[in-house]
Parts: C-alpha cells; structure tokens; sequence
C-alpha cells in the first residue's frame, strides 16, 4: 500500500484538537435536583478524572478520534499497489465518419438477427467490436477506443477484464459526425497511443469511404482492418448546389445530381425558396453518372434554397447528402463616412461597392458621435478615434494613430537617382485578393513604424506602404501615402482593393472579381460544428442568429461573436440590429458536403487502398515491445474510508446522545 | 449561455444523504438535556459534516481553476526554420519538461509538410528524459493548422480538467492550410494556443519574385522582372532562359551586385514570336545556404499583332507615328475623320483608336459616342494626339470624346481673373430671315439673338460686352459695357431683342468697326465673335485687318451657320479665326448657335496653345515612356493647353508645367493624350527622334486591354503540391454560359500533356485541379465546347508557374499570426520553458474534483462539532459581540477567559491570548 498524497497526514492536527478539547476542564453542566442525595450522581464525573479511565470509560472520544483518523487517511489517498500482468494495447478505431450512416449494414456478419429497420455500417462496427472485445481479447489487454472521423478522439479506455463494461458502454454510445473521415490524421493520433505501449496494435473498423493517398506515415504498430457494411454502391447525393446573381441580378441556380450506383435511377428533385416550395424536378439517372440542372426564375430576393433528391425506389444509401442548402449572398448595407477625398476616384471606388451607402464630408464637419460602420480618412484623422473600423489613407505627419517618422520618395543620391517609396514586398493578404500590384509606382509616401497591432501588406524597402491590423476595438487599415502620389488610380485593381478593404474591415469575405480572379475560400459555407466567427457592424448592438432547429440566441453586438451550436446542417440566420433596426442579414449553411468534396462522402464504395492500411502478416508488419511484461497498478479506496467515517458518525452521534 | 453546471463522479453515493434524518432524529431524542441553541449549532455542524463527506463520496465537480496543465509542444521542424534553430526548440521544450509539476501532463507534435505525433500525452515527467526525437516529418511545407487539429486531439477531453494549452514553437510562416480558420474547429475550441516565435531562415540569397506580362501581342517586348533578396552586398550571376516551342535561349546573362536586402532586375527579352514562352531564372551565389530558392519561373503568352485605328485630321500628318507603330508590330489601319465607324462592333475589331489632330466638328457626335463606349465599356484604348484642330482649338468641350479624355479642353485656372472685353458681331442681313432651322418655325435671326444673350449671360461680373450688328454697315446696337449684375444682363439682352433682318453683308467693316471699338476698351482679354451665314461679297483684305487686331492684343472667333456660306467661305473663316488665335465653328444645324455662342463666350480670352521652345518634364514614370531618357528628350515647341482631371496621371510636363502626355483609366479602358501635334511645327525635333519611334508602340500599347478571349476567364491556384483551376464563363452583360462541356490540357514542365475535366459547379463556373509534380511552368488550355453540336465555344490558354515551393521563400517571422493565435485562445507570448505550465489562464473555469476539499472541510467542521459539545460554549466565550449593539458585559467567558479588564478597558491580542493560555492550565488542573 502507498499513500498517494502523504503530506495529507499533516491532518492528525485534528485528531490532536479533539484530544485537546477532551484535555480541558469541561463546564460544569447546570443540574437541578430535588434531593441532595442525587449529588452522589452528580458527582459521579468528577470521580472518573483520572486520563486512563477517561479515555477507557469514554468511547465517545475513541469514535471521534476514530473518524478523525480515518479522514486524514481518506486525504492521504491511501491505494493498493500490485503487479498485474499486461497484455497488448488495443486502439480500436471506430470509423464515425458520415458514410458510416450508410444502411447496407450486414447484421449477418455481425452476428445478428436481421430485423426490419435499417443497419447501418456504424451499427455493423458497433456490433463488430463488441463481438471482439468479448471474443478476441485476453486478461490484461489494455483497449482504447479511438473515435475518428475529421478528428481523433480517445472516448474510452480499460483494461479487461474489469473494464469491458465500460468500453462495450462507449462503443453502444458512438454516434455517427457529420465529417469526413481524416485517415492520415487518425493513424497518427492511434499511432501515438499504441506505439509506447506493449505490444501495441490497431484494429480499424470502417466503411473504407477515406481517400488513403495522404497516408504517407502509417503508425509502427500492427494495423488491421475490419471491413463494415455490403460495400454496395446505391447511393444518389446532390453533389453541386451553387446559386449565383447573373449581370442582371437575378438568381440562377446549378444544381447536380449523381448517381454511384451501377443501376438507372428516377426521382425528383424538390426545392424549397425561402421555405417556399418550388416547382419539382423529375431527374433521371444513368449509371455512374450525373444530371445537372440550371432554374432560373427565382424571387430576386431569395436568400435561401434548400434542394432535395427523392429516389422513385425509395431510399437509397445515404440520406444525408440527398439535401443540400445554399444561401444567396447578399452583403449587408455598410455605412461608410469619407472625410476629407481628395479626388473622385476614391469616392467613385467606394460608392462601387456592393452594399456600401457612402456619406461624404469635411474634417471641419465631422462628427464623432459616429453611426457609421466604416470612416475613411484622407490626409486627416481625428483627436479620437472614430467609433468603427477606420481606413486611413496618406497619415498626417500630427495627431495621426500611427507614427510618421519621415517621408519617403525620390532622392538624388551620389548622382544617381532612387526612389525608396517604391513598393518592395508585396505579401499575401485579403487586401490583395484579385489585385494585381505589376507596375505600380509610389512617389511619395509616409515613412511610418508599423504599429503592434498592425501587419504588413505592401512594404517599401525600409517602411510599410499598406498594412492593416486591429487596434482594439475596431479593424484598421492605412494607405501611407496620397493616393494621387502614387498610380494606383489608373488600375483595374484600384477599385478592387479599395472594396477588398471595406469587405475585410467590416468583417465580409473576399470580393468575388468578375472572372472568379478572388479565388477565396466560400464565405457563407462551413463544416459543422466548426464555430460561426461573427464580426458585427460596429453600429450593431444586438446579433441574432438563429440556427436550422429555429432555436434563437441574442448577443452583444459590440463584440466579436463565436457562435458553437452549429452541429446542425442547414442554414444559420445572422441578423444585426442597431436597436430594433435591422441591419444587416445574412445566411451561413453549415453543410456536410464542402464544395469541390461531394465525393468524398456521397461516394459509398469502399476504397480499395484501404486495405493496403493493414500490416497485420505482411511484411512491413512490426511488433514493438516496450517495457516488462507485468506494471504496477494502484487502486484507491479512501471512499471505503469515507463510508467508515460516515458509520462512525452516525456511531458517534447516537452514543453522544443515548 | 449559462455557466458550467455541477457533475458528480459516483453519484450513487447521493443516497448516502438518506441518513441525514437519521441524525436528526438522534438529536431530538436527546434535545431536553441541553440549551436550546446549543443543540441547534451542533446539530447544525453534524449535518454538515456528513454532507461534506456524502458530497466527497459522490465525487462532486465544480467549475474551478484547473490543478494541473495538460500541454501538447508543436514544434515547428520546417525547413524555413534552421537547424539549429529547431535544435533549439527541441532543447526547451526538454527544458519544459523538466520544470513540469507531478499531476501536468505532456505530449509533443512535431511538424512541417505534416504533423506527427513525437510523444503521446503522457505524464510530463516521464516525458522529460533524453529520449532522443523521432524521424522528422518532411520540411518542404508548414502545415501549421494541421500541426494545431493533431495536437488538440492528443489533449485530454475539457471533462478532465485539466488546463488544455498548446505550445507552439514555430516561425509563423504556414505553407498550406489556415491556422486562425482552424481555432474554429470544435477540437481547438477550450485550448490555449500559447506562442514561442522562432527566427527564420533569413541569411539566404533567393529570387523572390519572377513578374512577365502574362500576355503579350506578338511585337510586343517581354519585359522580365526579377526581385532579388540577399543577406549581404555580395556578387552573384544571374541567367535567364527563354524557353518556347523548340526555343530554348539565354536571354540574360549576367555577373551582379546583389545589395543587403531586396533588389530588383528588369531583363529585355526583346520580341517573342507568337506562342507559349516559359522563362526560367537562375541566381548563383557562392556559398548559398540554401539553392532551392535560386531559381524561378514565370510565363507569357504571345497572341496575334495589335491593330490599331489611326484616325488623321489631316492627311499624313501623323505618317510618323504610323511608322512607328507598323515597326513594332502592330498592324495599323488609317482612316479619315468621317469613315470612323460609329458601331461599337466595328470600332471593337482594334485594340485601340489613334486621333491625330482630329477637328471636333469632323467627328458627328454618334461617332464620339462610339469612341467613349469602345473606351468604356469595351475596355480598349483610345489616344488623342494634339494640334491646331484639337481640344480646345477643335472644339472637344462638352463633348463625350472630352469625357473619355484625361484632360479638359480648358486652359489651367491661371488666366481665369484676366478681365475680358467681348464683342458679338452678328449678320443681320436679309438671309438671316431664313427659317431653314430644324423646326421651320424659328430663323436663323432668332437663332443668333438666342445665342447672343446666352453668350451674354454667360459672363461674369466685371466682364465687358459689345453688340454690333451688321449688313452692308456695322453699327453698335451696345455699346461696350461692363455687367456689374443682371440689370446690365438683361439691357443688353433688351437691346439684342431689337436687332431685325435686312440689308446685305459685309464682314470686313463689321469686324473693322468692332476692332476700332474694342481698342478703346481697357482690358487684358479682348475677343471678337464673328457670327454669319453669308459672305464677304468683294475681296477685302483680312489679313492686315486680323494682324492689327492681334497686336492690339484681340483674338477672333468665327461662327458660320449654314446657310449660304460655300466652301471656300468656311475655309476663310476658319483662316480668320486661326489667325486670330481663336475657334472656328460651321454648323449645318442653327440649332447648334446658343451652344457655341455660350461656349465663345466661356473660352473667350483664354490661350488655348502655347508656342515657345522647351524641353518636357518627366512627372511620372509610366510604361508609356519606359525607356525613354528624359535628359535627352528633344525640344518642343508648342501644345495645345489643357488641364489634368482628378485621377489622371500627368506624365509628362511643359517646364510651366502643363500637360504634355497624359493618361488615365477610364471605365474599363484606358485614354491618352499627347497635347503637342503627332509630327509637325511643334514636335518636329521629336519626330526626328529615336525616343519618338518607341514612345508611341509603348503609349499605344498601354491603353489596349490585356489579350482575352471574350466571355473566359481562367484562374488558377496553387499551393505548391495541386493547383486549382476555375472557369468563368459568361456572354456579354454578364450572364452565365452553361451546360458546357470543359476540359483543359495541361502541358508539364517535362512536356507531356494531360487532359483533364472541368466539371460545372456554378451558374457560369467550372472548376477542377491537378498535380503540381515539380517547379517550372505549366500551360493549361481551357476549351468549351457545346455538349450537343460539338460546336467550340471559347477556348483560352493560360498557364501557372510553380517558381520554387512556398516553403523556401526567405519571409520574416509571421509574428502577426502568431500573436493573433495567441490572442484568440488567451494564450501567453512565451520565452521561457517554466511559462508553459503557468496556472493563469482566461479561459472558462472547467471542473474539477472537490472531494478533498470537501473532506477537510468536513473534518475541521467535525472539530467544531465536538468542540461545541464538549465546551458547551455560550455567547459569552466570543470575544466580540455576537449581534449589533450588544455589550459585552460578561467579564468571564465559558472558557473563563476574561473578556474585559477590570478597568473595562479591552483586552489586547496578546494579553487575551496569554489569558486564554491561563484558562487552559486552570482547567487541566
């Protein structure tokens, strides 16, 4: 036996109290009698003072420093040390993926009844490795059960025999994530578990839906892998759903449908606009193959559209992907204040930007009380800040929020002519999303320290040019020189920055160039369960999101949000209000399928490299082992000795009141 | 969102709380034989004991600070980062280790191209021996976010605990993946990213950049620009290859200072013929750490000559220019002013319009608005090049070719405040009567009297204006008067009113009589607007006449209005007006008669060319004048003056600095305009010139649009191992083109050529990727075919230099992002190797096991407990009053300790606890 927590032993000083207290002369307890010969009674405790027959007649102190003691034990964490035998480590990997919900389970090889309701791969696997753990393990075997699908995670681990309850319990509780399976990453993650350990080995059960190139690692440890499910192919998904606004404005939408089966299917395509439903289309299939639709006619104000594929046959593989949603992105309205433009192009640069209403005005007409989402200045900058995201183009030399240390531009240098304002480093940034920097030249600029807050987006040799960043609590952006020093103007991607500037200050995603030149990530599409970072218009003072089950949280709109109940797929309203005004809507559709990956999901059969995974015989087989064959184990029981203070007390307490 | 709720580890042993009336009713039974409120605190006591060591057994959680740190290393093993850099990192995360607490817990992730896993999570402790590191991952990448989603899986769950953080020790600079979009991962979600930010690799010479035209027109020079980067002034030798077809030369050759830090090289590599030319740099340094980064590449696609329009006012007068633009490849049809095509679609056929010294009233307006759409909305060029017809000589103001331009027609400000003098002389013969106007309703009289008193109202304060009349004699009909106001408007516009149709023409002694008057008048500018619709009937001589009148400092404006003014009349006016440095108008339309009058009358004054010797100016360097030597530019001698619009760019400059060449964007296209003549008296010296010939295929060059394919547009991504293709396809306005069949061939560096898929995924998009299998250029040709006639439907070919993986460019340490990391997650910017267990953290209290506090607690409560009994205390035994306002009168406690002095005066700490030590002996005894 070892004490985990020895120091703990410092609490006899509790004990000791109570045998202090037991030292002490007690106060005479007030007792009224009608005959002095009760006296003799009365007197009978002051008879027994001597300390050993105290201590010997008085068992209430005994039991109090009985529980005392067994308190101070109980937080010494008194444990049982033994060798116990250890047999391999087991990482069963349970595939979780989304394609584990496809139902071409086969209850037979899992040893069960065939029964009328669906059986899926994940019921299969389920079945599979509780069947193993029962029938394949040995005493000592130490098991750990992997979840994995976009990520890998430990959900149980015992030693059995003792541990087999808890382990079959995990396993009866996976549930399928709607994710892609992640091999490479759960490899490494089950590799890392087992591979320190005694005879370290790995069973992989899964539907085989993983693409294998990225494996390029495979753990040292034995691999094996359980196949699950016919491996039938039946499955239709809707693998492209896309929604555009055309030169006109109006909404097209791209839709395609894809049969993996090998046989012929009918169905009907239907659509929901707005909640609204829409004319049905009737879709056939040829095999192994696909049918693209484009409708047209949609209100110009829809903003969401949900599509769904029925098979004529009935139900196919999956469910999951036979719905997709997308939202029609609309931007929400900026307020954007320009103090102080020098020229048209700037103004006519931000007016071209969707969803932006531009206000101009005069540095001696600003107003600081603000309501605007964006400030714009030019040559100028206030005393205080402006109460929302600011670009600040050209800084003064006083009173600007960066500090301008110098100028830069041509100089005539031992003769030679140079111009250190000319533009040296260009770095990615969403600033420059579709902008191309070939020929610009700078004459003039601000020599200015990049701030803390700030990072670099266009840099001369020794001083930045553009850079942008978060100087609490608002985003910023700064040009360091005149616009009109420099040809920036007579660009395409004038107009284009400047927008790329607005979109990223106020917290919208990159702008789509015509000729698809921005080539950033979709913006209103994400996994789910990934978190729905929200930067809120800073004349926002309340956001609403509501998620596809309508359930509706409210937030500060005066900070940034991080909204985490998107386990749902569908779409997510975010609406902004400044008050009760709204001002700003806009959908996010938290979808399985992620676009140019349909496949990676929606394709059922199983890949034939995944059996390439197992090692199990082959000759890059390994068997590591690591350590002596027996380990100590420690085995705690302070709560015995909790349940023995406890009947102690209750001991204690009678007899003190008998 | 609502705090963390309570959780209980064995929450069977909650029944345990059954017992609590047990206690209870024990106590009842006994409660006679003791005062009342001492029962009730013991009992009080008693109950929370056993609650206290129930709540232990069931293992109660509460949200707290965590007791131990669960801390995962991602150490950053990329090649960016050197070696013994990354020795390092390995040495103080070991450090770490070391300094680990016994309950903290440790794994560590190593990364680069990917992650691994070097140690699960395991006891720190045990982790912290010299176990030597595994087999890096592959350092030609940084997958940072990966790296992150490795390392939270190997964190325990939140349920644990334990307080989650990550230890990153990495430079920052990700090659793949987005490390902020993976904090959103529900993985990361609860984890502190704490940041040690490790020093790139910075002491190495590359070529950080490679920029070509992407497309170039067949003549056309490629011009190659090369940034450098080196850790010192040092020498190297730079190679440039051209590779096209069966082409493979050296196009630069060269030994050079590379300076500490950027620099940069332009390569000529002169005219390539028609085709795909992929380009190839090679930087040698002697002694380079690392030569991955030496080399680069870049393309250009060489498309069919230019053609361009040239439009001369004057026959040949712009021959030169002609020349200059047929000897650099560009094919250049030439047209007089009125076979210019007023359809877009016509105009379109050429990638840019050349006017030389084009009158303004030799383009019909339908014409000049073709020009301005074909600028603007066809994105083509459009050059103007000056003369004595032009801006505002050839009467462009108020025009939609003005528009187009960068420039105004106006002057610069400068003689704005000159005072001016006007005279109207106006034709009042019989054939003024005429009514031969648009409306037939109105004569050309009316016309002219319109005219007149817009002109009039026109001026500004402080102007002078004169009205005569004329048939076979002038007369004043005003006298020249100074307006101070609109009554002096509208006298003269009374007296206008008055003037009726008669009588013949004789021009010269009208603007004889008003040259006589206007010299008696006292001002700066002096100016004649002549307006007729006959002429001069016997020979007079003008000449003189308009010589005298311009050394009485007069201009001459000449307005002929239909009518019957023959051909050879409107060529005398015209020499009238250019004598008299003024404008000269027909107009078939009298309609057109207020409009030019008020426009007269706006200019008048003004001088509208200047004609002096000088050198122009280099304002700004545009690729217009690249090449060109400004200290050896030749002389001109005159322009036409015009003032810069907001947002052009003035590139060249008079010495008084005036707009020489000057250009701008203008709606999709770009304009430009050259205020000297194309080839005559002013820019003789020029046109002479070797600067003149490659001046204009440059300018030229500049305002045509980049070569395309209408209506496809390719874009292509890569991230240094696939590289992502996306197809935009649309009609005219924007609208989508779809249901196309689209493929794209996609030439290896090594020559072979693989075909793959574009599948649509949009209204109007297609998209698809391929394998990036090694450095060098890749040409991709996009094609779109109709899937049911087979009919091509555009095509493009386009391409991607891969110039050297991403990984080995030489960038400083992307402290930004890493500081953002941290900032997002309340992680600490850490330096030394004990900061990685620290117990301070913002993140949400998770929870944690309370059984021993609770034991404790429940053990002191049981001192109390007994001591309560034992003692038996009363109010009395505290030594401070138990409820507001209550003495202390007790002099003796339950314990005998005396509460006050006799002097009932307090006692102090010592002495009461010396009297405290007196009681305790007093009762032993």
């Amino acid at each position: 036996m070892t004490l985990l927590t020895p120091w703990a032993l410092a609490w006899v000083a509790g004990a000791a109290a109570i045998l202090g207290l037991y030292l002490l002369k007690p106060r005479s307890r007030r007792v009224e009698v009608s005959s002095t010969w009760l006296w003799q009674g009365a007197l009978r405790e002051e008879s027994a003072r001597s300390l050993i027959q105290w201590l010997k007649r008085h068992l209430l102190l005994i039991l109090q420093l009985v529980i005392a003691l067994l308190a101070m034990f109980a937080l010494a964490r008194p444990a049982l040390t033994r060798e116990q035998p250890v047999g391999r480590t087991l990482v069963l990997a349970m595939d979780v993926s989304a394609a584990m919900l496809a139902n071409d389970g086969d209850p037979a090889a899992a040893g069960r009844a065939p029964g009328p309701g669906r059986f899926t791969r994940l019921d299969e696997a389920r079945a599979r490795a509780t069947d193993f753990l029962r029938q394949e393990l040995r005493p000592g075997d130490r098991v750990i059960v992997l979840r994995m699908a976009d990520r890998a995670e430990v959900v149980a681990q015992g030693t059995l025999p003792g541990g087999l309850p808890q382990l079959q319990a995990a396993i009866e509780r996976l549930q399928a994530l709607p994710a892609e399976l992640d091999m490479p990453q759960a490899l490494e993650v089950a590799g890392g578990l087992a591979r320190t350990a005694r005879l370290g080995q790995m069973v992989i059960f899964t539907g085989g839906v993983v693409d294998t190139q990225n494996v390029t690692h495979q753990p040292p440890v034995n691999v094996s892998v359980v196949p699950v499910g016919r491996g039938e192919a039946n499955n239709q998904a809707i693998t492209a759903l896309a929604a555009r606004r055309n030169g006109i404005g109006e909404v097209e939408v791209f839709v395609r449908v894809h049969n993996f089966g090998d046989q012929p299917v009918a169905g009907t395509l239907r659509l929901q606009v707005d909640r609204q439903p829409a004319e049905p289309q009737t879709v056939s299939l040829p095999p192994q193959g696909s049918q693209p639709l484009l409708l047209t006619e949609f209100p110009l104000n829809t903003s969401v559209i949900e599509a769904r594929f029925e098979p004529a046959g009935g139900p196919d593989l999956l469910a999951l992907d036979n719905v997709a949603t997308e939202a029609v992105g609309l931007p929400p309205l900026r307020k954007v204040l320009l103090v102080g433009g020098r020229t048209d192009q700037l103004e006519r640069a931000l007016r071209a930007v969707p969803g932006v209403e531009l206000t101009k005005t005069d540095p001696q007409q600003y107003d600081a009380k603000g309501g605007y989402d964006v400030y714009v200045f030019e040559g100028w900058y206030p005393r205080v800040p402006p109460p929302g995201h600011w670009l600040l183009i050209d800084p003064p030399t006083q009173g600007s929020p960066v500090s301008v240390t110098g100028t830069l531009g041509r100089r005539t240098d031992s003769g030679r002519e140079t111009n250190d304002a000319q533009i040296a480093r260009v770095l990615p940034s969403p600033l420059l999303q579709g902008v191309d920097l070939t020929g610009v030249g700078v004459q003039e600029a601000k020599r200015v320290r990049l701030p803390d807050w700030a990072e670099e987006v266009v840099a001369a040799r020794e001083a930045p040019l553009i850079f942008m960043g978060y100087p609490r609590p608002y985003r910023a952006a700064v040009f360091a020189f005149d616009l009109r020093a420099s040809n920036l103007f007579g660009r395409v991607g004038f107009p284009i920055l400047i927008a790329n500037a607005v979109n990223w200050l106020t917290g919208e995603g990159a702008t789509p160039v015509a000729g698809g030149a921005a080539f950033g990530p979709a913006d209103t599409r994400f996994t789910p369960g990934d978190a729905l970072a929200i930067q809120p218009l800073p004349r926002a003072t309340r956001v609403q999101i509501e998620t596809p089950s309508k359930k509706r949280y409210q937030f500060d709109g005066n900070q940034p949000v991080r909204f985490v109940d998107t386990t749902l797929p569908g779409p997510y309203s975010v609406i902004q209000y400044a008050g009760n005004l709204e001002i700003g809507r806009r959908v996010y559709v938290a979808s399985v399928l992620q676009p140019g990956r349909e496949d990676a999901v929606a394709n059922l059969t199983p890949r034939e490299t995944v059996a390439s995974l197992a090692t199990v015989g082959g000759p890059q087989a390994q068997a590591p082992v690591v350590g002596p064959g027996r380990e100590t184990v420690f085995a705690e029981w302070w709560r015995l000795l909790g349940v023995l203070a406890l009947v102690g007390l209750l001991a204690e307490w009678w007899w003190a009141h008998r | 969102m609502t705090g963390l709720p309570i959780s209980f580890s064995a929450p069977f042993f909650l029944v345990l709380l059954l017992v609590m009336p047990a206690f209870y009713a024990v106590a009842r039974r006994a409660r006679g034989g003791h005062r009342r409120r001492a029962w009730s605190l013991a009992l009080c006591l008693r109950l929370g004991v056993v609650s206290l060591l129930i709540l232990a057994l069931a293992g109660l959680r509460l949200p707290g600070p965590a007791k131990n740190v669960a801390t995962v290393f991602v150490v950053d093993l990329s090649s960016s980062v050197p070696t013994d850099v990354r020795e390092g990192a390995k040495e103080w995360v070991s450090q770490a280790l070391r300094r680990a607490g016994p309950d903290d817990l440790a794994g560590i992730v190593t990364f680069a191209r990917q992650a691994r896993v070097e140690r699960p999570l395991g006891s720190a402790r045990d982790s912290a021996g010299d176990r030597p590191w595994g087999e890096p991952p592959q350092a030609d990448g940084t997958d940072l976010a990966g790296a992150l989603r490795l390392a939270a899986d190997l964190l325990p769950a939140p349920t644990a605990g334990a307080l989650r953080r990550i230890v990153l020790l990495t430079d920052g600079n990700e090659t793949a993946g987005d490390a902020q979009q993976a904090l959103l991962k529900p993985a990361l979600r609860d984890v502190e990213v704490a940041v040690l930010a490790l020093p790139p690799r910075v002491q190495d010479a590359a070529v950080s950049g490679f920029v070509v035209p992407a497309a170039l027109r067949a003549g056309e020079p490629a011009e190659l620009r090369l940034a450098l980067a080196s850790p010192e002034k040092q020498s190297g030798t730079l190679r440039v290859w051209a590779q096209g077809g069966s082409i493979n030369q050296v196009v630069y050759e060269r030994s050079i200072e590379l300076e500490a830090g950027p620099s940069e090289v332009v390569v000529n590599a002169g005219t390539l013929p028609q085709g795909s030319w992929a380009f190839h740099a090679a930087l040698e340094v002697p002694g380079d750490s690392r030569p991955e980064n030496n080399e680069s590449w870049a393309y250009t696609i060489v498309g069919s000559a230019a053609r361009v329009l040239l439009v001369e006012g004057v026959v040949d007068e712009a021959r030169s220019v002609g020349e200059a633009l047929a000897g650099a490849n560009i094919e250049v049809d030439r047209l007089r002013p009125a076979q210019l095509p007023q359809e877009l679609e016509r105009l379109e056929r050429y990638e840019a319009v050349v006017l030389a010294n084009v009158h303004g009233s030799d383009l019909r307006r339908d014409q000049m608005q073709a020009l301005r759409r074909y600028v603007a909305e066809g994105g083509r060029g459009l050059v103007v090049l000056g003369g004595e017809r032009t801006f505002g000589l050839g009467d462009y103001g108020d025009t939609p070719l003005e528009e187009a331009l960068p420039v105004t027609v106006q002057p610069p400000d400068r003689e704005q405040t000159a005072s001016r003098a006007i005279v109207l002389v106006i034709d009042r013969s019989g054939s003024m009567s005429a009514a031969d106007t648009g409306d037939r309703r109105t004569t050309r009289m009316q016309l002219a009297k319109e005219g007149a008193v817009q002109a009039v109202e026109t001026l500004q304060e402080g102007d002078q204006v004169g009205i005569v009349a004329f048939d076979y004699s002038p007369r004043w009909i005003a006298d020249v008067r100074t307006i101070r106001g609109p009554a002096d408007v509208r006298a003269v516009s009374d007296r206008i009113a008055t003037i009726q149709p008669d009588g013949g023409t004789d021009i010269y002694s009208a603007l004889d009589y008003a040259h006589k008057g206007l010299v008696q008048v006292s001002a700066r500018v002096k100016h004649i607007i002549l307006l007729t619709d006959g002429e001069q009937g016997s020979p007079a001589p003008f000449v003189p006449l308009i010589n005298s009148m311009r050394r009485a400092g007069m201009t001459l404006s000449t307005v002929g209005v239909s009518g019957d003014i023959g051909s050879r009349a409107q060529a005398d006016m015209q020499d009238w007006a250019r004598r008299g440095q003024g404008r000269y108008y027909f107009t078939n339309s009298p309609r057109d008669v207020p409009r030019i009058m008020t426009q007269e009358a706006r200019l008048a004054g003004r001088s509208f060319k200047q004609e002096r010797d000088f050198k122009p100016r280099l304002v700004t360097p545009s690729p217009a004048v690249r090449g060109l030597v400004p200290n050896d530019f030749p002389a001109l001698h005159g322009y036409v003056r015009v003032s810069p619009k907001a947002g052009s760019e003035t590139v060249l400059t008079s010495d008084q600095e005036e707009v020489i060449l000057s250009e701008w964007q203008y709606g999709l296209g770009r304009a430009l305009v050259w205020t000297p003549d194309a080839q005559g008296e002013w820019s003789r010296d020029w046109a002479a010139s070797e600067q003149y010939a490659r001046l204009w295929p440059q300018a030229v060059r500049w305002t045509m649009p980049a070569p395309d394919t209408a209506g496809l547009r390719v874009a292509v991504q890569g991230d240094g191992r696939r590289a992502a293709i996306r197809v935009e396809s649309f009609e005219g306005e924007g609208n989508f083109r779809n249901s196309l069949q689209t493929a794209a061939d996609v030439a290896q560096p090594d020559g072979t050529v693989d075909r793959l898929s574009v599948p649509q995924t949009a209204p109007g998009r297609y998209e698809g990727d391929f394998a990036l299998s090694r450095p060098g250029v890749y040409f991709i040709r996009v094609t779109q075919t109709d899937p049911y006639s087979g009919r091509l439907v555009a095509s493009r070919t386009t391409g991607y230099a891969l110039a050297h993986l991403p990984e080995y460019a030489v960038n400083p340490a992307n402290r930004v992002l890493l500081e953002r990391l941290a900032a997002e997650t309340g992680g600490p910017l850490v330096s030394q190797p004990e900061e990685s267990w620290g117990r301070v953290t913002k993140q949400r209290p998770q929870l944690q096991p309370v059984w021993p506090e609770l034991l404790a607690g429940a053990l002191i409560l049981f001192v109390a407990d007994v001591a309560v009994r034992r003692l038996r205390l009363t109010r009395g035994d505290f030594p401070f009053p138990l409820a507001p306002g209550q003495r202390a009168q007790g002099l003796r406690t339950g314990l005998g300790i005396p509460f006050r002095s006799q002097d009932g005066h307090g006692l102090g700490t010592t002495r009461w606890l010396g009297a405290l030590r007196a009681t305790f002996t007093r009762r032993r005894r």
